[in-house]
């Protein structure tokens, strides 16, 4: 498999970006119609929230909405499978038993949806967190754990019994409401619908997913600071997106969406694609950045450093239907980024 | 919905060769990702014989004996599965139960023209003097599965699960979708004992009449032969390592090398049920043996004689003696039918081998089939247990489908073929009989002479290897 190794087109980017804003705030998009969004500051946008909402019925079914997601699903999970393995991200403390090759890794899996990338990775052995702003797929992603442990539920008495794969998807999995922002001030959208008094900021992950999701933000960059943020030092966070490229208008929007129709009118605005080396060169210059937060209190604490270890392109086999790595990122690619140690 | 006793990840109905491939090629990769399979099976394995190996191996030196009077020929691309890393099996199975075979000779009613396929047609392989394939014993191949599973079954904690009994009944939770066997020893086994096991994916390998396929309501389409087949193990005047196989107009009759060095033969005889019924439970023993060898040298098989006449060569194959087998019968036979279905899988149940094609014995190609059912099927269940992808997904069963339906149905159609080439027959000595033997002689030595049609009998033949 070849995958496109960054080093090179990173350092290239910036370069080729006209203004170099490395260490200059982002200017706010401020959009319209917010009064509908959560009351505090999120970065998910309420119009594509409502949208979401509306698919939750088929996030499982085959030839639905989410199908092409399950089509790319085994080479996302091979990717974030593989990248775990290479950068050490196991902890050591785990004595590698051969049945759970992502054993004790925690994965925080932020924009989960009915939780397609969240069960293969639980069934891999990691304890993983499904986080996502809409309600009604988390009820589905669920609804789906609640399924299997009826189904299980009476073979629970001999412990044998029941397969490790099932198990681990039940136990370590769970699934929270909520936005990132949410998320990492200990809150729960679904438990408070004001601010909570002192929530606790939840424990670090090694390794945090965002798939399909940056290209639904409003604020990508402080989406990205507060990804990092999440991550404990060492920590890698996948990241799937769509390259705001014309293949990617042709073939993402144009025939996706108005040919085939096998993504539903409107999921994806165009404008919002971000290509390639922006997003290497946001990810590099996070740590320079403020955040975006508008808070009165001043300066957040700035965001860790970045550094990108990996790109590759999720291309269709159109023979099969599935999708592959390929070194082709001007569609969808996927990439890896590793949160530096602080003493580094 | 009932209470289920068993959650696994894949259950496996049938414990023949094809089923029992199946596990060998998933235990490691179960074992390497926790997942847990689950092997059903009507009957229990015989307990395991400590030292009888070595004593078999003892008594080889001295007489080789066959374990029973069933034999598969193996081709090259299953041997290459059956050796692979993940299914290690080839080597457990004692050299002398697999004989290779370098050169197959076909022919017809007329004892001429001889058509000849070589090892050397595998032109693709990088192998020296390749054999076109090994005869293997069933009962051999099955305990050196048996084996494999065994060494991988001492860890607790995932691997194959046995479990003795039938399929009774077969439903799907309501919720999950997961299919739930029901398993027992027979339908008058108590409630409390019926096992139930759900399983995220069932395969379904338990034989041509498979209950499994019946109960997914996949349909079959079937077609009897109105043939069947004799088989017995005798000793041939010389060893030799030729698969012979002459067409005659009830069916075709093969020789099969066995014992290592082809010192005894396997006989396959498909023919006329009345004719079979005579040969296994009527024709004494010295009686057999003429028939086979009448029907083997006769200059024109359609025209009868009593007196069996001399093979043509002393490399021709002759039958001196019937040999009695471990385990009887010494002669048996077999009903043959032509059986496939259009659709191999369903809500999560998928069919390999025989409960999802059926064909004639006539190239040896049965097992091979369900073989390289099931190499696709396990090479898509372990990646996908890899990347955490549930193994019941339809996408996964519908590539299966995809990669093995047009083969097997193309090999389905083929054997058909070939048989009816040779069944094609027309009143005696009409002149149309003669311009149809005259046809027949033709493309039988086109496919000796002509290296491009011969290559592709062989390729067909081996499995591409
Ligand atoms: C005379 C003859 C000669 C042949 N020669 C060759 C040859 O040379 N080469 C070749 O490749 N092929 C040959 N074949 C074909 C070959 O034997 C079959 O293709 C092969 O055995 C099929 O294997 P299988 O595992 O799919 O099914 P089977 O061997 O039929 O196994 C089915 C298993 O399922 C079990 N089972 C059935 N129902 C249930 C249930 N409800 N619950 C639990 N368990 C169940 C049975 O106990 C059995 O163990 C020959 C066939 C015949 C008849």
């Amino acid at each position: 498999m070849r995958v496109h190794r960054v080093g090179s087109l990173t350092r290239l980017a910036p370069m080729r970006r006209a203004p170099v804003r490395t260490c200059n705030p982002r200017p706010r998009q401020r959009r319209r119609g917010t009064s509908t969004s959560p009351p505090f500051h999120s970065s998910v946008d309420a119009e594509q929230l409502r949208r979401f909402d509306a698919y939750s019925g088929s996030w499982w079914s085959a030839g639905g909405p989410a199908s092409l997601l399950a089509r790319m699903n085994p080479c996302r999970v091979s990717f974030i499978r593989r990248c775990i393995e290479r950068y050490g991200i196991r902890p050591s403390s785990a004595t590698t038993p051969l049945d759970t090759p992502l054993a004790g890794v925690r994965v925080l899996d932020v924009g989960c949806g009915g939780g397609l990338v969240s069960e293969p990775l639980a069934r891999l052995g990691a304890q993983v967190t499904g986080l996502d702003a809409s309600a009604e797929a988390i009820a589905v992603a669920r609804a789906r754990q609640e399924q299997l442990r009826q189904l299980v539920a009476n073979a629970e008495g001999a412990e044998v019994s029941v397969s490790a794969t099932v198990r681990r998807q039940l136990q370590p999995l769970q699934y929270r409401v909520g936005t990132l922002e949410s998320y990492l001030e200990g809150d729960s959208m679904a438990s408070s619908a004001d601010r909570a008094p002192a929530p606790t900021p939840p424990a670090p992950v090694d390794v945090l997913t965002a798939l399909e999701i940056v290209e639904h933000v409003t604020a990508p960059r402080a989406f990205l600071q507060n990804a990092a943020r999440a991550l404990r030092p060492g920590g890698l966070l996948i990241l799937s997106t769509i390259d705001r490229s014309a293949a990617a208008y042709v073939g993402g929007i144009l025939v996706a969406e108005y040919v085939l129709g096998v993504v539903p009118r409107g999921t994806h605005d165009w404008r919002r694609f971000i290509q390639p080396e922006e997003m290497c060169e946001a990810l590099l210059s996070l740590h320079c950045a403020e955040t975006d937060a508008e808070d009165a209190s001043g300066t957040a604490p700035s965001a860790p450093r970045m550094e990108v270890l990996e790109m590759a392109g999720l291309v269709p086999d159109w023979r099969t239907g599935a999708f592959r790595l390929s070194a082709n990122t001007s569609v969808n690619y996927i990439l890896a980024a590793r949160r530096v140690n602080d003493f580094d | 919905m009932s209470r289920i006793t068993r959650a696994v990840d894949v259950a496996i109905v049938g414990g023949g060769l094809v089923g029992m491939a199946v596990a060998a090629g998933l235990a490691d990769a179960a074992r390497a990702v926790g997942a847990t399979v689950a092997l059903v099976d009507a009957s229990a394995w015989p307990p395991a014989e400590g030292g009888r190996r070595e004593s078999v191996r003892d008594q080889a030196e001295e007489a080789y004996r066959p374990e029973s009077v069933r034999t598969s020929s193996i081709t090259p691309a299953a041997r290459d599965f059956l050796n692979s890393d993940a299914v290690d099996v080839w080597r457990r199975v004692p050299i002398e139960r697999r004989t290779p075979f370098r050169t197959m000779k076909v022919y017809g009613r007329r004892r001429h023209p001889v058509m000849r396929f070589e090892g050397r047609d595998r032109v693709w392989s990088d192998e020296d003097d390749p054999p076109l394939g090994w005869i293997v014993e069933n009962t051999s191949l099955l305990q050196a599965m048996r084996e494999r599973l065994l060494t991988s079954t001492d860890d607790e904690r995932a691997g194959v699960q046995r479990l003795v009994g039938q399929v009774q009944q077969l439903d799907w939770d309501a919720s999950t979708g997961w299919p739930l066997l029901h398993i027992a020893r027979d339908a008058s086994t108590p409630a409390a004992r019926v096992e139930r096991v759900a399983a995220r994916l069932v395969v379904a390998a338990d034989g041509g009449r498979s209950s499994v396929r019946r109960l997914a309501d996949l349909s079959w389409y079937t077609q009897p032969y109105h043939q069947e087949a004799v088989v017995a193990v005798v000793h041939t005047r010389q060893p030799h390592d030729t698969a012979w196989q002459r067409f005659l107009s009830t069916g075709p009759l093969a020789v099969l090398p066995m014992g290592g060095r082809g010192q005894c033969s396997n006989i396959v005889w498909s023919t006329t049920p009345d004719e079979a019924h005579w040969l296994v439970q009527e024709a004494s023993e010295a009686a057999f043996l003429h028939e086979v060898n009448r029907a083997l040298h006769a200059e024109d098989a359609e025209r009868l004689q009593v007196e069996a006449p001399a093979p043509p060569s002393s490399d021709w194959p002759e039958a001196t003696e019937l040999v009695a087998p471990r385990t009887p019968p010494t002669r048996a036979h077999f009903p043959l039918h032509l059986g496939h279905a259009p659709r191999y899988y369903r809500n999560h149940v998928v069919l390999v081998g025989d409960a999802a094609h059926v064909v004639h014995p006539l190239a040896g190609q049965g097992v091979n089939l369900g073989l390289a059912d099931a190499e696709s099927l396990c090479r898509r269940v372990t990646a996908a247990w890899h990347s955490g992808r549930d193994v019941g997904e339809e996408a996964l069963l519908a590539a299966y489908q995809t990669e093995r339906l047009p083969q097997n149905a193309l090999m389905l159609a083929s054997l058909h073929g070939i048989r009816s080439w040779f069944a094609w027959r027309l009143a005696e000595d009409t002149p149309l009989a003669q311009a149809a033997d005259a046809v027949r002689s033709l493309g039988m030595q086109a496919a000796t002479h002509w290296t491009p049609l011969r290559r592709l009998f062989v390729q067909m033949a081996t499995g591409g290897k």
